[in-house]
């Protein structure tokens, strides 16, 4: 028999058009990803998240370069020295 | 999307923080700096899910877990400087790939009957899913570079590494298949599942 399956493909965010749910969401930013040894991850009965420092993003300098150029005036502000 | 369009990448980060970053060799290493109890955790999730996604449609990603956090920029430029090499690996191996999923939702048990029937319901549940599953993979096989699965609370969910511009065959060839009323898939995702083991489970 033919399928009529729920399906859902997107990559927008929480209430855009192809919907994916905040589980979904949910699910892959606290379930996968690069770990750092020694970070700091707080919790408080599985409720909050309490957390101090830096929340970082790798991507390749190439895309980064895209994105700001796809964005407004407010680009970033370097504050690291490049090495 | 032109050079002339409104913005469509968030530049603020978590809590509304300014979305700052560290260069190390060719990786660009975004970060934000966050004070406790800003905004709602769920909030700072999405926020966090909004930058990545946002650079996730133009090219190549490896997102950290959320949260990580780290007590400072340098110590961040020391971690970056140690895994520079590894992650650029990664963004070149990841970069024209998508994360597509299939979620396969496990079969109502019998509700009734006796233990031993309880039990083979459950095992041919099981079965199901696997067999579900096997079909989904050889119905990709020639999109899927990779695919991994994992055994979840309510059934099975399934990976696959897929080429960029392919999702929608993707979704069409599951969606082709018999039994898919329980099953769901989403995607493109930031391939995470497929990172190296040795920058998601460092040692």
């Amino acid at each position: 028999m033919p399928a009529d399956p729920q399906l859902l493909v997107s990559a927008a965010a929480p209430g855009g058009e192809n919907e994916i749910s905040l589980l979904d969401v949910l699910d892959h930013v606290l379930n996968s990803g690069v770990v750092i040894q020694g970070s700091i991850v707080i919790s408080i009965a599985g409720v909050d998240l309490v957390y101090l420092g830096l929340n970082v993003v790798l991507t390749s300098v190439e895309t980064a370069l895209r994105t700001i150029s796809g964005s407004d005036k407010r680009h970033p502000e370097r504050r690291l020295p490049r090495r | 999307m032109t050079r002339n369009d409104p913005p469509a990448t968030p530049m603020t980060g978590v809590g509304g923080a300014r979305l700052l970053h560290s260069d190390e060799q060719s990786v660009a290493c975004w970060y934000s700096e966050t004070q406790p109890a800003q905004s709602s955790a769920q909030a700072d999730v999405l926020a966090f899910h909004g930058v990545v996604n946002a650079f996730f449609q133009r090219g190549a990603v490896v997102p950290f877990r959320f949260p990580t956090t780290l007590p400072d920029a340098a110590a961040l430029q020391t971690w970056l400087a140690a895994n520079a090499s590894e992650v650029t690996r990664e963004l070149e191996r990841l970069g024209p790939m998508v994360q597509m999923e299939i979620h396969l939702a496990n079969p109502a048990a019998r509700a009734s009957g006796s233990g031993r029937e309880y039990l083979e319901s459950r095992r041919d549940a099981e079965r199901s899913l696997a067999d579900r599953a096997r079909l989904a993979r050889d119905a990709v096989a020639d999109l899927a570079a990779e695919w991994r699965q994992r055994e979840t609370r309510d059934g099975l969910r399934c990976y696959a590494l897929v080429p960029r511009g392919r999702e929608q065959e993707f979704v069409a060839r599951i969606g082709a298949l018999a039994g898919g009323a329980t099953s769901r898939v989403t995607g493109p995702w930031p391939p995470a599942e497929f990172l190296n083991a040795a920058l998601t489970r460092p040692s």
